[in-house]
């Protein structure tokens, strides 16, 4: 059970974020943790793991060039910083292996992901800054569905549930 | 402009970011989400070529609002009525203005809805 102690950076949902690091006390643990530090610190070095990492950064400074340069209609509110660190986490801890969504401002503040096949067939989250994640999703004609879950960080497993299966289809 | 509107009189909601756009043109569920005035800003073309349509856009929209004008998303009042909304004739800022009303004030269930509209809207018109 040796792996179960141990918080290398890797986290359950297939991402990978530097922490500050608690683990086991025995050699297997520490093996364990050597291996997968210096898998995380490849990662990290490489081209592929550097552009991922700055990901998160390079799509937020363009949504948020995209809001300043808008002249808000009827009220519509900007993000909020806690919005824009909420929808950073969530960048950051996204499997590398997802494809990456189209961030989108909404008019009440909120910062909205699109994963998007067409326009009837798509699935959006939502994080405005109270650590509430909504999210919407056409399936087809007559088929959606829409919750909110309370979250921090990372997309909570039932939603990630289903927009894995959304993404496994398209 | 006077009059009911039809359910298949066909409203433009006028487009001034980009940011609302796919790149094939299709329109993100933003472009219809409400603002928080819960009146989201739409106009009757029926009767109107298309330069008169752009023209409004121009002299109403864009020209208040500070910005150029990207395009036009059209949708059937049919299609708002069918998500539970209403389309209220107003004359202000112009005899042809209108606003979907009826949102939940939710913005679980409003985003929905927006994407459903979204979505019926297809691919907006560029100028």
């Amino acid at each position: 059970m040796t792996t179960l102690i141990i918080n290398s950076g890797y986290r359950a949902t297939g991402s990978w974020r530097a922490t500050n690091v608690a683990r086991g006390v025995s050699d297997a643990a520490s093996s364990i943790f050597n291996t997968l530090r210096s898998f995380q610190q490849h990662v990290v070095t490489s081209a592929t793991g550097q552009a991922r990492l700055a990901e998160p950064d390079e799509k937020l400074r363009e949504l948020f060039e995209a809001i300043e340069s808008e002249v808000e209609e009827d009220g519509a509110k900007r993000p909020s910083w806690e919005a824009y660190r909420e929808a950073y986490n969530v960048l950051l801890n996204l499997p590398v292996e997802m494809p990456r969504p189209t961030l989108i401002p909404e008019p009440h503040g909120a910062i909205a992901f699109e994963w998007c096949k067409d326009p009837q067939h798509l699935f959006i989250i939502s994080v405005n800054g109270t650590r509430t994640m909504e999210y919407a999703a056409l399936l087809g004609e007559g088929d959606e569905l829409h919750g909110s879950m309370s979250f921090s960080e990372i997309v909570p497993a039932p939603i990630r549930a289903n927009l894995d299966l959304f993404i496994s289809e398209l | 402009m006077e009059g009911p509107i039809a359910a298949d009189e066909v409203l433009a909601r006028f487009i001034l970011d980009r940011s609302q756009l796919r790149a094939d043109r299709s329109v993100k569920h933003n472009a219809f989400m409400p603002p928080p005035s819960a009146k989201l800003s739409v106009y009757r073309i029926v009767g109107l070529c298309d330069p008169e349509v752009w023209q409004l856009g121009n002299e109403y929209v864009a020209n208040i609002r500070g910005k150029p004008l990207v395009g036009r998303a059209e949708i059937k009042a049919l299609e708002v009525t069918n998500c539970d909304l209403s389309v209220e004739a107003t004359t202000v800022p112009h005899p042809r203005h209108a606003n979907i009303k009826g949102w939940k004030g939710d913005t679980e269930k409003d985003r929905l809805t927006a994407i459903k509209l979204a979505s019926k809207a297809g691919t907006a018109k560029l100028t």
